[in-house]
């Protein structure tokens, strides 16, 4: 059941908010184990929630859009009085002592949190496979990884065990995953959703995003999470796509009519099956769209470019986990060796990884030759992206260069990187993105998302 | 760009990890953790080295994820979000109740 097909049930009376709550909760108690896509449930309070959404119907009152609706929490979002772990050890035992922005919004709206689920630790990975508790499976077949590092509410969605999920998105972390499990996902604009309240991997990059069943109800989430948010300065008031002062006077026009074709990202690399798909909507696309091929002439730089930003980001919010004021901390001799010990016992591999080259390339020496470098080459990728806009209303491309791979099939961190490299230039360039199958991408300038929504609702009708 | 394994046992100095014989009971950081991660960054920097392929004379770099923003301030004024003193002093991993208070307990630094 789609949040658009429950709120009309629950608003003619039909179903109540009990019942359906009960048939997730039940599914998951089923399932998780095989899933793991869910750390922990918030059994009680859900269904302590839902029996007030339901009294507060019986009471004549009208239901919001979002009243009663499950939703599953990526791990690294802030639920006051929850633990909020990022699926690491170190704060494995940390309880978050206010909500998220997006909480906040969505507890306003009447949602009900399902959960928390399961991601790669400090959302940093493409597999839920550096999760400290576990990968998630896929559930269209459990050999295979549901992608990352949102992968715990990609699988929830996918399989049924909430109906719709957030999920942060720094390099492709919601639109991968959603990809893989066959979901739909977004990644906003830069600075439409606050991140107050979400655990920090690289600033300049995290977007919290929705991941759904529909296009539909990722516009419901979308518009009910963005805003301005006094706690995040980067946040920025919400005018739909006519944000005035920043992007382009071009992005007034909501209607899409030319839709563009990035040739970049259709060269060798991309599976032949999802090439073929991609073709088949973009020749139905192309009977009521104008179909042009455009260039993103730095694409290629995408990934190094990323990879570089995000250790160098990561190092420096990563140094807040010393355990001292929370988290785990072991006692060493003295400061510097409990320092060590904590996050030396607390941190996994990928993230130590990642914080060694982010020391290094801003290390005096190799800051011009890496960072200063990357953040020029950034720039290229964004200018990229306004030229393209200037000709197109939307880009096309695939979310992912291939189907979800095997657990364990990527062993060297390069490979794991790789099957990011379509969905990281929108957040270098910070434009919105949405995934959606079959293995699709949809691109938007800056605050263009109602276009997104636009062009993804008749790409659904194909099906 | 090769990395050697003493610039990683530099780096984790600087990033406050352990060294590598303190780690041996740290999973995939055990014993041989020094060579790989020496590899991996390797690796990845080669990788990066296609960023010298780039033109970027003339490119400024981007320093603000939100085009044309400039300085936000907000009054000084306490924010309260909902969150208690209790909740921040419960998260602490050690702590002293003076009688007066509880503090945040720490080995001492001198």
């Amino acid at each position: 059941m789609t949040i658009g097909e429950f709120h009309a049930a629950l608003k003619n009376k039909k179903i109540s908010a009990r019942e359906t709550v009960f048939s997730y909760l039940n599914k998951i108690k089923k399932e998780n184990k095989g899933l793991n896509a869910y750390l922990e449930v918030f059994e009680k309070e859900a269904a302590e929630k839902a029996e007030e959404i339901d009294r507060r119907v019986a009471a004549g009152e009208d239901p919001g859009e979002l009243w009663g609706v499950p939703i599953a929490v990526k791990d690294n979002i802030l639920i006051r009085g929850h633990i909020a772990s990022a699926a690491s050890k170190i704060l494995g035992a940390y309880v978050a002592s206010y909500d998220a922005f997006v909480i906040e919004k969505l507890k306003k709206a009447g949602a009900i949190f399902l959960g928390r689920t399961n991601m790669d630790e400090f959302a940093m990975g493409s597999s839920t496979e550096n999760s400290a508790y576990g990968p998630a499976k896929n559930p269209l077949g459990h050999s295979l990884v549901p992608g990352g590092s949102s992968g715990g509410s990609a699988a929830a969605v996918a399989g049924g065990l909430a109906m719709a999920a957030l999920g942060s998105d720094t390099g492709g972390s919601i639109r991968q995953p959603a990809a893989f499990c066959g979901v739909t996902g977004l990644k906003p604009t830069y600075g439409a959703i606050s991140r107050s309240g979400l655990i920090s991997m690289a600033s300049s990059l995290d977007q919290i995003g929705p991941i759904t069943q529909t296009v539909g109800d990722t516009e419901i989430i979308f518009n009910a999470i963005s805003g301005k948010d006094e706690m995040d300065s980067t946040s920025v008031t919400w005018v739909s796509d006519t944000q005035a002062g920043v992007g382009h006077p071009s992005n007034r026009l909501a209607k899409v009519e030319k839709i563009g074709i990035p040739k970049e990202y259709f060269e060798a690399g991309l599976d032949a099956g999802i090439k073929k798909n991609i073709d088949a909507v973009i020749e139905k696309l192309s009977k009521n769209y104008e179909i042009r091929e455009v260039s993103l002439p730095h694409t290629k730089y995408a990934l190094s470019c990323y990879y570089i930003i995000v250790s160098a980001e990561v190092s420096s919010n990563m140094a807040r986990y010393d355990g001292i004021r929370y988290g785990e901390r072991k006692e060493g001799e003295d400061l510097i060796s409990t320092y060590k010990k904590s996050r030396g016992e607390g941190i996994g591999a990928e993230v130590r990884r990642r914080i060694l080259l982010g020391t290094y390339v801003l290390s005096h020496g190799y800051y011009d030759a890496y960072y200063s470098r990357a953040q020029r080459v950034r720039s290229l990728i964004g200018k990229d992206f306004d030229e393209a806009f200037r000709e197109v209303d939307v880009l096309l491309s695939p979310a992912v260069p291939a189907t979800p791979f095997k657990f364990g099939e990527k062993k060297d961190p390069l490979s794991m990187y790789l099957s990011d490299i379509f969905t990281i230039p929108a957040n270098l360039a910070g434009v919105p993105a949405l995934a959606l199958p079959p293995y699709l991408q949809l691109i938007a300038p800056h605050f263009g998302e109602s276009r997104l929504f636009e062009l993804g609702k008749v790409i659904e009708t194909f099906k | 760009m090769a990395i050697t394994e003493k610039d990683i046992e530099h780096l984790k100095y600087l990033a406050r990890l352990p060294a590598s014989a303190g780690a041996s009971q740290c999973g995939e950081f055990g014993a041989g953790e020094t060579q790989k991660l020496a590899h991996d960054l390797g690796s990845i920097l080669e990788y990066a080295d296609t960023l010298n392929e780039a033109d970027v004379s003339g490119v400024v770099e981007t320093t603000h994820a939100v085009a044309g923003m400039k300085n936000v301030f907000r009054a000084d004024a306490p924010v309260n979000k909902g969150g208690s003193a209790e909740d921040i002093i419960g998260a602490f991993p050690d702590k002293h109740d003076a009688g007066h208070g509880t503090y945040l307990k720490v080995r001492s630094i001198l």
